[in-house]
C-alpha cells in the first residue's frame, strides 16, 4: 500500500464536524430546570436556586462529555459485500479510535443525501450500535436490506451517540462511496438446461482414487483450492494446479433464451441466478448467454461471481 | 426513544433511587401514601423480577385497576387539602404520581419522565428545610440520579456500577463550578412572582402582637431559632439584652394590642455611653416586625422605626433576612404628646379590674412621681410571694384581678400585664413591650442566638424627666433569673444542657457543638440568606460599584462562557497520547499540524508513503518533508541510536500552509 494514490485521506471528527442537540429528553430537563428555577424565583429558596443551577450546569457539562464521546474518532473507509436482492447488504465501515479512551454507546447509520423524512427513518432502522475500544480501529457491520439488483451506494454514514446522559445527541457525518453489488433473487422453478452430454453424473471431485493424475497446468483465477499443486509452491515454482484424468464435468448453457417460460426480465434473470448457483453446486461447467453477453463457460467461485455479476448489471437502472 | 422493555437492572436501580428520594419527605407525607409508594416501589421490582404480574395494558383489569387507584389518590389529596393545591399537597401529588408511574413505566420515555420526577422531589424538600444536612443529601440524590442516567444509557456489557458512580460523581462535580457562579450572579427579584400560597410558612412559630392572659401559647418550650446577632465591636452586657418586639398599648381587659403606626416626630431620642453595631440574621417569621436591641439608634434605609422604638418591614419576612442596626442601651425617649398620653392611659371599662384599681390608688396616694409608683407596685410583688412558673393555674374572667390578688403566679406576661394595668390605674402612662431577653453567646463566631424560649414581656412607663423607663417586674420577682437566663424552660433546657455538657462531655466536643453552630451561621448568612443586597456588596468588593439588573446579566454570561471554556479545557485536554519517544513525539505533532492544514496521516500510512501523498498535494515543502520522514524512519527503525535534537528542531521549523 505503499502508493499514495490508494490512501484516502481519513475522516477526523473535530469541532467543525460534529453536531450537537438537545434530544427530547433533553429538552424536557431543560423544561424542568426553567420550573425549579421559577419556584426558587418565587419563593427566594437558595436551595432552589442551587438545584436549578446544578442541573444546567449538568447540562453543559454533558453536553461537553457527549461531544468528547465523538470527537477524535476518525473514519478510514466503508467496504460493501455484495449480496442477493431481498437479503441483507453488509458494509463494513472502519472507525478509528486514535485515543485512549473507550468509546461509549456510539451509532453509526446510513444517512443518504437529499431524502425525505421518511426515508430518513427507514434508513434509520440500519443502525448498528458499538463500543470502541482505545486505540482500536473496527469495522463496524452494517445491514441494508438489498431491494433491487444492481450496485447499493452508500454515499454518506451518520455516526451519534447520546452518552453519558442520552440528554444530547452528537452526530457527524462521514462521506463515504461505498457500493455493494446487488445480485437478482434467485428463484424460478425451471429445471436446469442440461445439454446434449449423456455423461450425466460425472462428478467434478472424484474422491475415490480412480482417477489418474495426469500433470500439473498453471493456475487459473477461479481453480478450487484443494487442486492447488501445495508442493510444488513450496518449491518455490509458479502456483499451479493438479489435474486428473476423469476429471470432465458436463458442460451446460444457461441462455437467456431458455427462461422464456418467465414473461418478466427480472423473472428470468432470477432463474438463470438460480440456474448459475445450482450448475456451481452440481460442479457442472456452465457458459451464460444474455442478449449481448456472453460467458464463455467455465467453473469455480470467480466465474460464478461473473456470472452473477453480469446478471446484477444487465440492462440495470443506474 | 422507541418502545422498548426495560431490563431488570434497570428498574432495580431506577426503584431505589427513588425510594431515596422519598426518604426525606417522609415526614412530611401522610403515612398511607407512604405505604402505598413503597408498596408500588416493591410491585415494580417483583414484577421486573418476574413475581408478580405487572399491570400492563394488556392486562386490562390490572391495569384499569392501577389507574383507578391513581384517581383515588389525587381525589383524596384533593379533598384532604380542601382543593387549595399549595405546597404540601403539590408534595403529596408528586409522590402519588411517581409512586405510579414507577408502577407503570415501559419504555425508555417513561424512564426519562420517572428520573425528571426524583429531581423534583429533590427540589420540593427544599422548601422546607434549607440546612447544611439535607443540601449535601441532596447532592448524593443528584450524583445517585446521574449515575442512573448513565447506566441508562451505557450499553448493558460495560456497565461497571463503581464506574458508573464515579462518572456520575464526576459528571456531578464539573457542574458545580457553573452552579457556584451562577448562584452568586444570578439577578435576584426582590418579590415573589406570584402570590406564595396559603401553606409557604406553616408552622412557624413566635411572638404575635396580640396578648391575651390566661389563654396563652407560650413558647418556653420552644427553642427554634429567632435570630442571630453579631456584634460588630463590643458586646453588650447580658442584663441589657431586651430585643424589642412589638409594643402592646390597647386593652379590652382581656387581650392587648398593638397601636397603629404613628410618626409624629414626637419622642426625642437621647443616646448616651457606648453605641453597639451588629448584624441581625432573622429567621422568616411571616411578620413585618424586625427586632432590634433596646434601643434601635440606626438602621437600614428601608426599615423603619415607629415612635415607641418598633422595627418596621416594608414586607412581611418571608425568608431569612440580615440586617444591620446600631443600639444605645443607656438612651432617653422623651416626649409624649397628648394622643400618645391618651393611648398610654387607656382603661377597658369600668367593670374591668376593680380590685386592681384600688390597689392602684392606694400606691399612688402618697407616691412622688411615677418612678415611686413603679417601685411600691414592685415592692408589692416582692411582699406578696408571687411565684414565676410556665403553668399558671387557669383563670377564668378577670385574669389581672385574679394573678394579683389570688392566683399570685405566672410568667412574664402576667407580671408585665398586670404591672401596666397597675400604672395606668394610678395615672402613670405605661405600656407592654415583648420582645426577647438574652441569648446565647457563641464565642466562635461571635454572635448571639436567640431562640424562642428567650421571649418575654416587660413594661415601660413614662417620667417627664427621665422619659420612657423600662421595668421588668418579672426581674424584680425572680431578680437571679432576669440577668443571666430568664424563663425556666430556657434554665431547664439550656443551663442543664450546659451543665451536663460541662460535666460530662470534653471540651473538645463542646468545641465541635459550638463550631458546627458557625458553620449553620455562615451558612444561613452566605447561601440561605443570600439576597440581593448580598450580591451588590459583593459585587462592590469586587471593585463593581454600580451594576443593574442588565449589566449583570452580562456578567453573568460572560462569566458562565469563560468557566464552561475551562471546563471544557480540562474535559477535553486528555485527548492527546503520551508519546516517550521525543522523536516520535516531534514527528507526531508536525503531522498533526499538517492534519490542521487538511493533510492527515493515515493511522496504518508509513512515514514514506505519507511523504509521498504530502510531496504530491504540498509541493512547497516536498523536498524537506521527505527528508524529514527519511530521518525519522531512521531513527526510529535504523540500527543506530541518533542524537534525536537535530530532527527535532529540523520538524519544529518546518512551517506547514493551507493550500490557498
Amino acid at each position: 500500500m505503499n502508493d499514495a494514490a490508494t490512501v484516502a485521506a481519513p475522516t477526523l471528527l473535530d469541532r467543525r464536524r460534529v453536531y450537537i442537540f438537545p434530544t427530547r429528553a433533553g429538552l424536557a430537563f431543560g423544561l424542568m430546570i426553567f420550573l425549579i428555577l421559577l419556584g426558587a424565583m418565587n419563593y427566594d429558596n437558595a436551595l432552589g436556586y442551587q438545584l436549578a443551577f446544578l442541573l444546567s450546569g449538568l447540562l453543559v457539562v454533558a453536553m461537553l462529555h457527549t461531544y468528547r464521546n465523538l470527537a477524535g474518532l476518525s473514519f478510514l473507509r466503508a467496504q460493501g459485500h455484495a449480496t442477493f436482492a431481498g437479503r441483507e447488504a453488509v458494509f463494513h465501515c472502519f472507525v478509528h479510535n486514535p485515543t485512549q479512551r473507550r468509546r461509549m454507546a456510539l451509532n453509526l447509520s446510513c444517512w443518504p443525501r437529499g431524502l425525505s423524512r421518511q426515508e430518513r427513518r427507514y434508513w434509520r432502522q440500519f443502525e448498528t450500535r458499538f463500543d470502541l475500544g482505545p486505540e482500536a480501529a473496527d469495522g463496524i457491520p452494517i445491514r441494508v436490506e438489498a431491494h433491487r439488483r444492481g450496485w447499493l451506494t452508500l454515499d454518506r454514514l451518520v455516526i451519534h451517540t447520546e452518552y453519558p446522559l442520552g440528554l444530547l445527541h452528537a452526530w457527524a457525518y462521514f462521506d463515504c462511496a461505498a457500493s455493494a453489488l446487488v445480485y437478482p433473487e434467485p428463484r424460478g422453478d425451471l429445471p436446469l438446461p442440461r445439454g446434449a452430454s449423456d455423461r450425466i453424473g460425472v462428478r467434478a471431485q472424484a474422491a475415490s482414487g480412480v482417477d489418474e493424475f495426469m500433470g500439473l497446468r498453471p493456475y487459473r483465477a477461479g481453480d478450487p483450492l484443494r487442486a492447488v499443486a501445495w508442493r510444488s509452491l513450496a518449491r518455490e515454482q509458479e502456483l499451479s494446479v493438479k489435474q486428473f484424468h476423469g476429471q470432465r464435468s458436463e458442460e451446460i448453457r444457461l441462455s437467456w433464451a431458455a427462461t422464456s417460460a418467465h414473461a418478466h426480465k427480472e423473472r428470468r434473470l432470477s432463474q438463470l441466478c438460480r440456474w448459475v448457483l445450482m450448475a456451481e453446486r452440481a460442479g457442472l461447467r456452465y457458459a451464460l448467454e444474455l442478449p449481448e453477453l456472453e460467458l464463455p463457460a467455465g467453473q469455480g467461485s470467480t466465474h460464478r461471481d461473473s456470472c452473477l455479476r453480469a446478471l446484477a448489471l444487465f440492462e440495470a437502472e443506474p | 426513544m422507541t418502545r422498548q422493555d426495560l431490563s431488570t437492572r434497570e428498574v432495580c436501580w431506577l426503584g431505589t433511587t427513588v425510594l431515596l428520594c422519598l426518604v426525606p419527605h417522609l415526614g412530611q407525607i401522610p403515612g398511607y401514601l407512604a405505604v402505598a409508594f413503597g408498596g408500588a416501589a416493591l410491585w415494580r421490582l417483583l414484577g421486573a423480577g418476574g413475581i408478580l404480574p405487572l399491570p400492563e395494558r394488556r392486562r386490562l383489569v390490572l391495569w384499569l385497576t392501577v389507574q383507578f387507584l391513581a384517581i383515588c389518590a389525587f381525589l383524596s389529596v384533593y379533598i384532604a387539602h380542601r382543593g387549595q393545591i399549595g405546597r404540601e399537597a403539590g408534595l403529596e401529588l408528586l409522590a402519588a404520581l411517581l409512586g405510579l408511574k414507577l408502577l407503570e413505566m415501559q419504555t425508555r420515555r417513561d424512564y426519562y419522565l420517572v428520573i425528571l420526577l426524583c429531581f423534583f422531589l429533590v427540589a420540593t424538600r427544599f422548601f422546607l428545610s434549607q440546612t447544611p444536612v439535607t443540601a449535601g443529601f441532596a447532592l448524593l440524590l443528584v450524583v445517585l440520579i446521574v449515575t442512573v442516567l448513565i447506566q441508562f444509557n451505557t450499553p448493558v456489557a460495560s456497565r461497571d456500577a463503581r464506574q458508573m458512580l464515579a462518572l456520575g460523581a464526576r459528571l456531578t462535580a464539573q457542574s458545580l463550578p457553573l452552579m457556584v457562579l451562577a448562584f452568586i450572579l444570578f439577578p435576584r427579584l426582590p418579590g415573589p412572582l406570584w402570590g406564595l400560597p396559603h401553606d409557604a410558612r406553616n408552622g412557624v412559630t413566635g411572638l404575635s402582637d396580640e396578648l391575651t392572659l390566661g389563654q396563652i401559647t407560650h413558647l418556653g418550650g420552644v427553642d427554634e431559632l429567632v435570630f442571630r446577632a453579631e456584634f460588630v465591636g463590643p458586646i453588650p452586657r447580658a442584663k441589657d439584652l431586651y430585643w424589642r418586639g412589638p409594643v402592646l398599648w390597647r386593652t379590652d381587659g382581656r387581650t392587648w394590642r398593638s397601636e397603629e403606626l404613628r410618626s409624629s416626630g414626637a419622642t426625642r431620642l437621647e443616646q448616651q455611653g457606648q453605641i453597639y453595631a451588629y448584624h441581625v440574621t432573622l429567621e422568616p417569621h411571616n411578620k413585618r416586625w424586625l427586632f432590634g436591641l433596646d434601643r434601635v439608634t440606626s438602621t437600614e434605609r428601608d426599615i423603619r422605626r415607629t415612635e415607641d422604638g418598633r422595627l418596621w418591614s416594608r414586607s412581611p419576612v418571608e425568608q431569612r433576612r440580615r440586617y444591620l442596626a446600631t443600639s444605645a442601651v443607656n438612651y432617653r425617649a422623651l416626649g409624649l404628646p397628648p394622643a400618645e398620653r391618651a393611648a398610654a392611659l387607656q382603661m377597658p371599662g369600668p367593670r374591668w379590674h376593680p380590685r386592681t384599681r384600688s390597689l392602684a390608688a392606694e400606691l399612688a396616694r402618697d407616691a412622688s412621681g411615677p418612678l415611686d409608683v413603679a417601685e411600691k407596685a414592685l415592692a408589692y410583688y416582692r411582699a406578696n410571694n408571687f411565684s414565676y412558673t410556665l403553668t399558671p393555674a387557669p383563670v377564668v374572667g378577670d385574669a389581672v384581678d385574679a394573678f394579683l390578688f389570688e392566683t399570685r403566679e405566672g410568667f412574664c406576661e402576667h407580671f408585665a400585664a398586670s404591672f401596666v394595668v397597675l400604672m395606668r390605674a394610678a395615672g402613670v402612662p405605661a405600656r407592654i413591650v415583648t420582645g426577647y431577653q438574652g441569648g446565647e453567646y457563641n464565642g466562635l463566631g461571635s454572635f448571639f442566638e436567640v431562640r424562642q424560649y428567650d421571649a418575654h414581656a416587660w413594661a415601660e412607663i413614662y417620667d417627664e424627666q427621665q422619659g420612657w423607663v423600662r421595668v421588668d417586674p418579672t426581674g424584680s420577682v425572680v431578680p437571679g433569673r432576669i440577668a443571666m437566663d430568664l424563663v425556666d424552660a430556657r434554665e431547664l433546657r439550656s443551663e442543664g444542657r450546659q451543665l451536663a455538657r460541662a460535666d460530662a462531655t470534653p471540651a473538645a466536643l463542646r468545641g465541635l457543638g459550638r463550631a458546627f453552630d458557625v458553620l449553620t451561621h455562615q451558612w444561613n448568612q452566605w447561601v440561605i440568606g443570600y439576597s440581593s443586597e448580598q450580591q451588590s456588596l459583593l459585587l462592590q468588593q469586587l471593585g463593581m460599584v454600580s451594576v443593574n439588573r442588565r449589566s449583570l446579566i452580562l456578567i453573568l454570561g460572560v462569566s458562565l462562557i469563560a468557566m464552561t471554556a475551562i471546563l471544557a479545557f480540562f474535559v477535553l485536554r486528555f485527548e492527546r497520547k503520551k508519546v516517550e519517544d521525543p522523536v516520535q513525539a516531534a514527528w507526531l505533532q508536525l503531522c498533526a499540524r499538517l492534519a490542521r492544514t487538511g493533510l492527515t496521516r493515515a493511522a496504518h500510512e508509513p512515514a514514506l508513503a505519507f511523504a509521498a501523498r504530502v510531496a504530491a498535494e504540498r509541493r512547497e515543502i516536498a523536498g524537506e518533508f521527505r527528508a524529514l520522514a527519511e530521518a525519522y524512519t531512521q531513527a526510529r527503525y535504523g540500527p543506530a541510536k541518533l542524537d534525536p535534537r537535530p530532527f527535532i528542531r529540523r520538524a519544529r521549523a518546518l512551517r506547514v500552509r493551507r493550500p490557498t
